[in-house]
């Protein structure tokens, strides 16, 4: 007994030194394998309290810069609603909506934004109680932001593209390659896709849009521009690099996208042959 | 140890704790559009407990500000190694620092207490050593070596300067 006492009053410090860093490493490597959901995050209500406070106050300083933006998107907005007008084509038209069909949209504030990191995880200010899901789509207005994690009441977190998990399903516009946009993890402004095979006519400068396989994201939402091809030395696939037209850093307004037709297709996707 | 010394050190733990999370979170610099530096502000907190607290209960209190640090940046585990690993080495370091004659009784690891020659290495050693540390923990390989040095070093000079001005300006845990 007295060899204990001894024993802990010499290495006691210590053990506990190394419990607590095992501890944390089991949190790290339990937190990168992001198939578990996130136990430790910000839809936890004291931090989303107090991240929400905070966000109350820096809208008020940035009311300018933010109503510019929404004058610019409404201008977008109806823009289009003149070249659909014009068009004189019934509204129930397929060969018109036929792109949007069982989308539906819902805005949304970021509450709070990370883009250093090598995992981004953002939380917005609607939650299960506005209807928003796992697995829900969340766009801005010049591209794709993320897909939702997880949800309480009133928050949720998405997880950014800017995220090492983050797969996204890509098209090239006007070809049909697609690929899948990843992120390398060190600019919140560039992208790579690794699997689009060497034989595809790709030119730098072509567009970048969703390709709307996932059931996620609406097909042709541009995304951005391809910058840069290379080849790998004895690869089949292109290293494609992207700027995406959406500075992640800058953005407060977001809209979440709820595929009203996921389910109906999962369901049938199930189904045995 | 007293009852007043332990609520002072949780107030003033909250206070860093707040001031890290929505101030010195949102200054992300860099160039090229990557982020090179981060302001790691709250290991002066860590660093300026007095000497007289034990070993087991800095350790207590490294755990706890790095988990409540995870919470605010959604990165379980990655602030809590880098402070726990902080707390640890603190003893070793005030050890390898220590002046001829020992450290008085009531000292303070702080400006005041122990010059400006000890507390500026003293402070560099561990920030340097924590920053590192939390680099290699949030890539979490060590293919990416040159990202965390590039990340490390200048995330380090950002932070060093900030938390020197602050003590300088004020030393909270004085006394």
């Amino acid at each position: 007994m007295r060899n204990l006492f001894y024993f802990l009053a010499k290495f006691g410090n210590f053990i506990l030194f190394l419990l607590m860093e095992v501890y944390c490493l089991y949190l790290v490597i339990n937190y990168n394998h992001a198939q578990k959901s996130i136990y430790i995050n910000s839809s936890n209500l004291l931090s989303g309290y107090i991240y929400k406070k905070k966000e109350s106050v820096e809208k008020f300083y940035s009311l300018a810069e933010t109503a510019d933006s929404i004058a610019l998107q409404n201008a977008r907005l109806i823009t289009a609603l003149q070249k659909l007008k014009s068009k004189n084509i019934a509204v129930d038209s397929l060969s018109v909506l036929h792109d949007s069909l069982g989308f539906h949209f819902q805005s949304a504030i970021i509450l709070k934004n990370s883009i250093g990191l090598k995992n981004n995880v953002l939380l917005i200010d609607k939650g299960s109680k506005h209807g928003v899901k796992r697995g829900m789509a969340v766009i801005s207005a010049n591209g794709i932001v993320g897909i939702v994690s997880n949800t309480s009441q009133h928050y949720a977190t998405v997880l950014s593209i800017l995220h090492s998990q983050s797969k996204v399903s890509t098209a090239i516009k006007n070809k049909d390659y697609f690929g899948t946009l990843q992120w390398p993890g060190e600019s919140p402004l560039y992208h790579t896709i690794n699997d689009i095979p060497k034989h595809a006519d790709i030119q730098i400068g072509d567009t970048l849009i969703t390709s709307g396989y996932s059931l996620i994201f609406p097909p042709n939402l541009p995304i951005g521009l391809i910058i840069n091809k290379s080849i790998d030395g004895g690869s089949n696939f292109f290293q494609l690099e992207i700027k995406l037209f959406e500075d992640l850093s800058k953005i407060k307004y977001i809209y979440i996208v709820e595929n009203k037709a996921s389910e109906e297709i999962n369901t049938l996707l199930q189904s045995p042959l | 140890m007293n009852a007043s010394i332990i609520i002072k050190i949780a107030f003033w733990g909250i206070l860093y704790l707040l001031v890290q999370v929505l101030v010195m979170k949102g200054i992300n610099l860099g160039w090229d559009e990557k982020v090179y530096m981060q302001v790691f502000f709250y290991p002066i907190f860590l660093l300026t407990l007095p000497f007289k607290i034990p070993q087991y209960a800095i350790l207590l209190v490294g755990f706890s500000l790095g988990l409540s640090l995870d919470f605010f940046y959604d990165s379980p585990g990655v602030h809590s190694f880098a402070c726990v690993l902080l707390s640890y080495s603190r003893k070793w370091v005030t050890i390898l620092l220590e002046p001829r004659g020992g450290y008085a009784v009531n000292a303070s690891p702080t400006y005041d207490s122990m010059g400006a020659s000890w507390f500026l290495s003293y402070t560099a050693l561990l920030l340097f050593l924590h920053i590192f540390s939390y680099f290699c923990i949030e890539i979490f390989t060590f293919a990416y070596l040159g990202t965390i040095l590039v990340k490390t070093v200048f995330s380090f000079l950002l932070s060093f300067v900030i938390i020197i001005l602050f003590h300088y300006v004020l030393s909270p845990l004085e006394s």
